[in-house]
């Protein structure tokens, strides 16, 4: 009988981290499902869920979101409610838990330091929007959140998103020193 | 020259502090730039001509100085080619001229000067020709050493560099009075509007005019603009940021420099790479003040008239006596304005002969400058008028030889300016550039209340195209006096004049080129030189073609321009590189037994963006191969664990799935029965081999496709493109489980035991069979064990989420040692499948069909599936091709090596005689041979023929056989178990 003992995707990297007008912090491993409606089921899978989020979008459900994460699909985050089940048939439900790397980034200058790492208006973005893109060379999925932005990438690259974002956060909170 | 006191609005004179030029220590004030200290220091020459290593000095105030160029000192290093006009002043600022050895004022180059007459333009071509190999080895060295800007430092770049993204409604380009009023009525509006400016300051020609707006001095009114701006939530105001290119879909490139101008920076950017993405912009950069190529016309001291208005205004520096040498209005208005504030005009020379004569200084009407005079620096000039020469005692001459409008983005996309007589100057069309409207005095409106109406029309209609009404009050009042100019270009008399001195190009190089059959614009831009150097000519570009329209006869507008490209200024490779350097190049993937494996001090290999680990060193291992050779007897004969997390995984669900993979393999997957698992191949479209790997079929509309590690994101994106392109009505959808998924591979006659003591339930040895899958419990955890086998043996792959990989592998390890086994790197896994004849994508080199790799059977008959019709040209198969085969070194001594051409044991090594090449070799510790997989001209039907095998590279030449490409247990017993 093994023991398995679980690691969340940052480990012992240095976090949170708090420069200048920003932080950085670990979001929870949550449950993450995949839902991708086959071809003419999008309107019985929406009714199942509660709905389904038009691209950038993102839909609440209860204690879980339902958030567009690309091509005719979207990522039920937290579904501990089981509201993945049952859509058999209906539309394809993977299991992208461990996949995702999650870091919340907050504070005045969160855009800013977004600004250097990825191709989008992130200042415009509402919160309540999700948006594929880059995050430098990552895959990103970005969720504008009311307490800041979402960032999930690819769980090997953890490292290099921590990184790629800390570089961004110390040259804006370097500039606001000297502002 | 020297600082007059209390004057100039653009230096703090309570902040004084050193820097050094030359070694030599002098004062500086907060607000200077290095040129503005150096005049003010009376220091005149900063460097040497690009050829001739002529004495230079500060000819223009701004960012297209074509002489001051210095080499900065920081940290350590240099920084070249930087210029003294933008570069800010700060303390402990040390900078060296460039281009003179072993000084500035003893240059030993400086010989060149005396042999002009000799190296003029198209000197080397016609000189070096003979003999031919001296060019590469001696004559380009030579002239490469002698000619040139600033050294290439050798070490790489220090500071920090960042790149950034930016979006706006309105980008607003240059804030004088066009884009500053253009500003104003964009962001009283509610546009969400960038204001970029070159300079530290924003105001451009307000800072220097004597002139008011709406009854308040210009500079004072640029200043209250600059502050209602700032107060603006929807404006951002980019100083020292200069806009470098307009590109594709509104979006612009821009540098700014961030922290070049702090005395300790730290983690402040250099410089920030800016790409804005703007729904319009407006171009209001404003006007660039050309010189007169006249004798002499290089010698420091000689100088634009708006870079000594500049200095005097906005850094008080006094130029001394001052001869103006003009030929339009403005720039005798000017001189008037100066002389009222102080300055000392000795005379203002103008060749037209019906200008106004009352002033305070001499003017002289049809008159031109001829010469000067002083060694390292301007003691007097000599004007002519009529036949009369006389001499004026001078420090400074002050140039205006007109205006050119600043529209070089708008001309980036391609588009050319036209020829406006009037104002003897290319002035920009409408719609250049999509979305980019030109304003101002880039758009050939010289005066202030012109300029101010322009930037309200511009800002305007940037409002009413993107749909906001808005009411905006009439432009303020101004000065509108008309612009009146007599073109004069250069001063027919004795002796060379420049006209680009960054690149040492003179009127009669431009002459010679025309006389050469160098005719067009663009050919004696190349023969020539003139506009290449670092200011890209935006100071001589118009004179040197319109010297070279008045050498062809042909005029101006049938001359033409050259092609304006980006970027305006020039932008370091750093600022461009930003967020690439270092571990910014690209990301890092690593696996969940990442540390366990550093741990265990196995050196990492990249393997795509993965780092996966080579081999596992043991005490008293001096050799990768000692390690490797072990961990395949390991394998072979005990146990061994290796992270296989790497690998492409991609769940493939739907009624339609099995129909999908049926198109997307050659082979049929649709007949695998659930808990199966089938070795397949994917084509490309072109019938050559994309990828293989298994493909598992988990429930009835469930599959998992595993990919090679190499190609998993090729894989996932011909998947994505198939469903979209193809059958995009199927109910069948992809999702990418790599990164979801930790896998480790079990291999070896003890694998079971390894997995019997982990699982929670006994393994059943029939359960799941060979090539099969199914569900796991292991540590309450849900994990898939799969039966699968890359090694030959006996093999098992379990997965589990991810976030138990780290501590399955631990697991896996402990209770491998404990059966004699352990983990095993990339080598042993590369010598278990080569000894196999299992593929990678070494042999699938993407050039190779199945047939080349004796998978023709793979291709099944009974269906389409992509790269079907392909896979059937002529070509693609037959004894022409280069099929795949083992082989094996006859002496099992002699090293084989990859890549190596295999020929006739007697033929030469050419390529008609190539019967083949190595694709992948190992040392099989278990047949104890050098073993290989090559692909070799009918290789199949010529297994036990003997050929040489020829490393040119590496000078190795061994005799090998071809045989089977499965060197070991071709019958699969050991893997079945």
């Amino acid at each position: 009988m093994a023991d398995l003992q679980a690691e969340t995707p940052f480990g012992d990297l240095a976090l949170p981290l708090a420069l200048g007008e920003c932080r950085l912090e670990a979001l929870p491993m949550g449950h993450i499902l995949s839902v991708a409606p086959y071809p003419g089921n999008e309107a019985v899978v929406a009714d199942r869920l509660g709905g389904f989020p038009a691209p950038g979008e993102i839909h609440a459900l209860g204690g879980s979101r339902l958030v567009w994460a690309g091509r005719e699909q979207a990522f039920l985050f937290d579904a501990d409610d089981r509201r993945g089940e049952g859509l058999e048939g209906l539309a394809a439900v993977t299991d992208q838990s461990d996949g995702w790397a999650g870091l919340q980034l907050s504070g005045a200058d969160a855009a800013e330091v977004l600004a250097r790492l990825v191709p989008l208006d992130v200042a415009l973005m509402q919160a309540g929007r999700s948006a594929r893109s880059l995050l430098n060379h990552m895959p990103l999925l970005l969720i504008r959140t009311d307490a800041g932005f979402e960032l999930w990438a690819f769980r090997s690259m953890a490292g290099t998103m921590l990184h790629e974002i800390g570089t961004a956060m110390r040259a804006v909170a370097a500039r606001r020193r000297r502002a | 020259m020297r600082r007059r006191d209390g004057t100039g609005h653009s230096i703090d004179r309570s902040k004084a502090f050193a820097f050094r030029f030359e070694g030599q220590g002098y004062l500086g004030l907060q607000g200077d730039t290095l040129a503005s200290a150096l005049l003010a220091n009376g220091v005149r020459v900063v460097g040497r001509s690009f050829k001739y290593h002529r004495p230079r000095g500060v000819m223009t105030a701004g960012s297209e100085e074509p002489n001051a160029l210095v080499e900065l000192m920081r940290d350590g290093a240099f920084h070249p080619n930087v210029r003294a006009t933008v570069q800010e002043l700060h303390a402990g600022l040390d900078a060296r001229a460039q281009n003179c050895w072993p000084s500035l004022r003893r240059d030993v180059m400086a010989v060149n000067d005396l042999a002009a007459p000799f190296i003029g333009a198209g000197f080397y071509y016609k000189t070096f020709m003979w003999p031919r190999a001296f060019w590469e080895k001696l004559y380009e060295p030579a002239i490469r050493r002698a000619a040139g800007l600033g050294r290439l430092p050798a070490e790489p770049e220090a500071g920090s560099y960042e790149k950034a993204f930016a979006f706006c409604d309105l980008l607003v380009i240059g804030s004088g009075p066009t884009g500053l009023m253009a500003a104003l009525i964009a962001g009283r509006a509610g546009l969400r509007v960038i204001l970029a400016e070159e300079d530290r300051e924003p105001g451009g020609q307000l800072h220097v005019s004597s002139g008011t707006i709406d009854g308040v001095p210009a500079r004072e009114w640029a200043m209250g603009a600059m502050a209602e701006l700032r107060d603006m939530p929807n404006m951002r105001v980019l100083t020292r940021t200069s806009v470098t290119g307009a590109y594709d879909g509104g979006v612009f490139g821009a540098l700014e420099r961030v922290g070049q101008h702090l005395s300790a920076p730290g983690e402040v950017p250099r410089e920030c790479f800016w790409r804005i993405t703007a729904r319009r912009a407006i171009l209001a950069a404003g006007a660039l003040e050309r010189p007169i190529a006249h004798p002499g016309n290089d010698r420091p001291g000689v100088m634009l008239l708006s870079a000594v208005a500049a200095y005097w205004h906005r850094w008080g520096v006094d130029p001394g006596r001052v001869v103006a040498f003009g030929n339009n209005d403005g720039a005798l208005a000017q001189a008037r304005a100066l002389a009222e504030q102080g300055m000392r005009i000795a005379a203002y020379v103008d060749p037209r002969p019906d200008i106004a004569t009352d002033a305070p200084f001499d003017i002289r009407a049809g008159t031109e400058v001829v010469g000067t005079a002083g060694r390292f620096g301007l003691r007097e000039v000599s004007v002519r008028t009529g036949d009369r020469i006389t001499r004026i005692e001078a420090q400074t001459l002050a140039l205006s030889g007109g205006w050119n409008p600043t529209l070089h983005l708008a001309c980036h996309m391609n588009a050319r300016p036209e020829w406006d007589a009037a104002l003897a100057a290319f002035v920009p069309r409408p719609g250049m550039v999509p979305g980019l409207a030109v304003a101002g005095a880039a758009n050939g409106f010289f005066s202030t209340a012109a300029c101010l109406a322009e930037g309200r029309r511009a800002a305007l209609d940037a409002l009413a195209e993107l749909g906001v009404a808005t009411k905006a009050a009439p432009a303020p009042e101004a000065e509108d006096a008309p612009y009146r100019i007599a073109p004069h270009w250069q001063v027919a008399a004795k002796g060379r004049a420049w006209l680009d001195h960054a690149n040492d190009v003179t009127t009669k190089d431009v002459a010679l080129a025309a006389r050469e059959g160098y005719a067009s614009v663009e050919h004696m831009k190349r023969y020539t030189t003139q506009g290449m150097a670092p200011d890209q000519g935006k100071s001589s570009n118009v004179a040197a073609l319109a010297v070279l329209a008045d050498a062809t006869g042909r005029g101006i507008p049938a001359t033409g321009t050259t092609t304006f490209r980006p970027p305006f200024v020039p932008v370091s490779i750093a600022a461009m590189g930003a967020g690439a350097r270092g571990k910014g190049f690209a990301p890092e993937r690593r696996t969940t037994s990442d540390a366990a494996t550093r741990a265990c001090g196995a050196p990492m290999i990249e393997a795509g963006l993965w780092f996966r680990p080579s081999y596992f060193p043991r005490s008293g291992e001096t050799h990768w191969r000692q390690s490797c050779d072990r961990e395949v007897a390991m394998v072979r004969s005990a146990v061994g664990v290796c992270d296989v997390s790497t690998l492409g995984k991609i769940d493939v669900q739907g009624p339609d799935a099995g129909r999908f993979l049926d198109f997307v393999y050659t082979n049929t997957m649709s007949t695998l029965k659930p808990g199966r698992v089938r070795y397949g191949l994917m084509l490309r479209e072109d019938g050559h081999v994309m990828d293989d790997g298994t493909c598992a079929r988990l429930s009835d509309d469930r599959f998992l496709v595993t990919t090679t590690t190499a190609a998993a994101g090729p894989v996932m994106r011909h998947l994505d493109f198939v469903q979209q392109a193809f059958c995009a009505g199927w109910k069948v959808r992809v999702a990418s489980v790599t990164e979801h998924w930790a896998q480790f591979a079990v291999a070896g006659p003890r694998a079971r035991a390894v997995l019997h003591a982990l699982l929670d339930a006994p393994l059943d040895p029939a359960d799941p069979p060979f090539m099969g899958v199914r569900d796991v419990l292991i540590g309450g955890a849900t994990g898939r064990l799969f039966r699968i086998s890359f090694s030959g043996e006996l093999g098992y792959e379990i997965a589990v989420p991810a976030r138990f990989g780290a501590s399955l592998f631990d697991l896996l390890i402990g209770v491998a040692r404990e059966l004699d086994g352990g983990p095993y790197g990339m080598e042993a896994l590369n010598v278990l499948r080569i000894e196999k004849g299992f593929l990678t994508h070494a042999e699938m080199d993407g050039r190779t069909a199945a047939f080349d790799l004796g998978l023709e059977r793979l291709l099944a008959s009974g269906k389409d599936f992509v790269g079907k019709v392909a896979s059937r040209r002529p070509g693609l198969r037959g004894s022409e091709r280069l099929q795949l085969v083992g082989l094996r070194s006859r002496d099992p001594d002699d090293e084989i090596t990859a890549g190596a051409h295999l020929y006739a044991v007697q033929a030469p090594a050419k390529a008609d005689a190539g019967q083949g090449h190595t694709k992948s070799v190992c040392w099989s510790p278990t047949l104890g041979a050098w073993i290989g997989l090559a692909l070799v001209r009918d290789g199949r039907a010529r297994h036990g023929e003997t050929l040489r095998l020829d490393d040119g590279l590496r000078g190795l030449r061994v005799e090998v056989d071809l045989c089977d490409p499965v060197f070991l247990d071709p019958e699969g017993g050991r893997m079945r178990g």
